[in-house]
C-alpha cells in the first residue's frame, strides 16, 4: 500500500511544499505548492498545509511521513520550516525526514547532464555553494555544506574544466559574477520546489541515508558559525593552522 | 568630516526624524547611539511618522525587534539586553537588515559586528535639559549619501541648528 508523504521548505522566501505517494524508494508528486513569501512563512504555512490536504480530499490523519528542508538559507525562515515540521511529527507521531534545501534544489535539473552549481543566498556578502553531477536523471552532491563569498566560488567553479549550469537565489544578487563562470539557468528555477524535495527525499530513500525518522534527532542546517563560536574555534584549535584553515563552516549537521 | 545636527528638544529630535525618512530606502541601515534619555526613540518615532507608519513607536527594549508596517517597513531593533554578539543570529539581525525595510538599531554601537559594511551611524549626544546633538558617522558610500540627503532636508526645519 502505498504511503502518503507531506514536505514543505521555508529556509528561503519561497515556501515549497508538496504532497507525494510513495511505494518503496519510488515517490510521486501528488500536489505542490510553490509561491514567495518573503519574511511571511510564519503565517502562511501551516494554512497552507491544511489547503493541500483539503484539495487532495484528505486530512492529516492520512499522512505517513514528513519531510522538512532543513536548509541552509536564512537563520529564520530555517527555523519556521523545521520547528513547525517537529511539531506536526510529534503532535500526529509520525516520522520526520530531512533533505538538504540546495539538495532540492539541484533535484529540479534531474533531467540536465552534466555539472550544476548551486549558490544559496547567506546574506552578509556571501553565499551558500554546492556542486553536483548530474547523469541519467540521477544527481549526485560532489561538496559539503559551507558559506564562502561569492567571489571566491566564482573563481574555484571558473576553474573547472568542464560546462557548469548554475541557479541558486544567490545569483539574484550575484547574477553578474556567476554568469561568467557558467551558464545561468532561468530565474523563474532558482528556488526551491516542493517536487524537488520529495525527488531528494526519495535519493535518500534509494542511498538508506534517510535518518532514522526520530522527530527530536533531525537538526537544522544553519552552516554559518556564530563569530562567537569561531573565536571559539580559533582559540581551540591554536597556532598551528593557517588563519584560512581554522574558521571556516561547520559541517552544520 | 563631521556633520552635526543641535536640536531644540524632543519635537525637534522628531522632526529631524521625519526628515530622514523623506530621504530614506529600503536596504537602509541606522545604527543609533546615545545614553539613556538622549533621544534615540524620538528620532524614531519621527522616521515612522516619515515612513507612513500609524502604530504607536516604543523602544524594542524587551522585544529586542519591533516590525511596523508603512510605505516601507521599519524594522526598530534594540541591542540592549543583547549579551553577546552571537545573539545576533537568534534574532536574525542579519536576516532583517538585508529584508527590503529600513532598520533602525538603538544601542547599534553594542556589538562591532552589529554594523554592516554601509550604513549611517546617528551618535546622540545630551547637551542640556532639551538640547541634544545629532553627530552623524556615515560608513560607505550609501551611508554618506544619506547623511548629506538628511542634512539637506533638515535646513528648512525650525528648531534644527546644523554644523558641518
Amino acid at each position: 500500500m502505498s504511503r502518503l508523504v507531506l514536505a514543505f521548505d521555508t529556509a528561503t522566501e519561497q515556501v515549497a511544499l508538496a504532497l507525494g505517494s510513495r511505494d518503496g524508494d519510488r515517490v510521486t508528486t501528488l500536489l505542490g505548492r510553490d509561491f514567495p513569501a518573503p519574511r511571511a512563512a510564519l503565517g502562511v504555512l501551516l494554512p497552507t498545509v491544511g489547503e493541500l490536504l483539503a484539495n487532495a480530499g484528505m486530512t492529516i490523519s492520512a499522512l505517513t511521513e514528513i519531510v522538512v528542508g532543513r536548509g541552509p538559507g536564512s537563520f529564520t525562515g530555517v527555523r519556521i520550516g523545521v520547528a513547525t515540521a517537529k511539531g506536526l511529527a510529534h503532535g500526529a507521531g509520525l516520522p520526520l525526514y530531512g533533505v538538504s534545501t540546495l539538495d532540492a534544489l539541484a533535484w529540479r535539473f534531474r533531467d540536465h547532464d552534466g555539472l550544476l552549481g548551486v549558490v544559496g543566498d547567506a546574506m552578509r556578502g556571501e553565499v551558500y555553494p554546492a556542486l553536483y553531477r548530474i547523469a541519467c536523471g540521477y544527481v549526485e552532491r560532489l561538496t559539503p555544506e559551507a558559506v564562502a563569498p561569492p567571489e571566491r566560488i566564482a573563481q574555484e567553479w571558473a576553474a573547472l574544466d568542464e560546462p557548469l549550469l548554475i541557479a541558486g537565489n544567490g545569483l539574484v544578487k550575484y547574477a553578474d559574477r556567476f554568469g561568467e563562470v557558467g551558464r545561468l539557468a532561468p530565474p523563474e528555477s532558482w528556488s526551491v520546489t516542493g517536487e524537488g524535495l520529495l525527488a531528494a527525499y526519495a535519493a535518500h530513500l534509494v542511498s538508506g541515508h534517510a535518518g532514522s525518522g526520530d522527530p527530536g534527532a533531525l537538526l537544522p542546517i544553519y552552516t554559518r558559525l556564530s563569530d562567537a563560536e569561531e573565536n571559539e574555534r580559533t582559540r581551540a584549535v591554536g597556532s598551528d593552522l593557517p588563519d584560512s584553515g581554522v574558521a571556516g563552516p561547520g559541517g552544520g549537521s | 568630516m563631521t556633520l552635526t545636527v543641535r536640536t531644540a528638544g524632543e519635537e525637534a529630535t522628531r522632526a529631524a526624524g521625519y526628515a530622514l525618512a523623506e530621504v530614506l530606502r529600503a536596504g537602509d541601515t541606522l545604527l543609533l547611539f546615545g545614553d539613556l534619555g538622549a533621544g534615540k526613540t524620538a528620532l524614531v518615532k519621527g522616521i515612522a511618522r516619515g515612513l507612513g507608519v500609524s502604530e504607536p513607536i516604543t523602544s524594542p527594549t524587551f522585544n529586542i525587534l519591533l516590525v511596523h508596517p508603512g510605505r516601507i517597513p521599519l524594522y526598530h531593533i534594540d541591542l540592549y539586553r543583547l549579551d553577546q554578539a552571537s545573539q545576533l543570529e537568534d534574532i536574525d539581525y542579519f536576516g532583517t537588515l538585508e529584508a527590503g525595510g529600513v532598520t533602525a538599531v538603538e544601542w547599534g554601537d553594542r556589538f562591532a559586528q552589529a554594523a554592516p559594511p554601509d550604513h549611517l551611524g546617528v551618535s546622540i549626544a545630551i547637551l542640556g535639559d532639551t538640547i541634544r546633538e545629532i553627530t552623524l558617522v556615515p560608513v560607505g558610500p550609501r551611508g554618506t549619501a544619506l547623511a548629506g540627503q538628511w542634512l539637506e532636508a533638515c535646513r528648512s526645519i525650525p528648531g534644527l541648528e546644523i554644523a558641518r
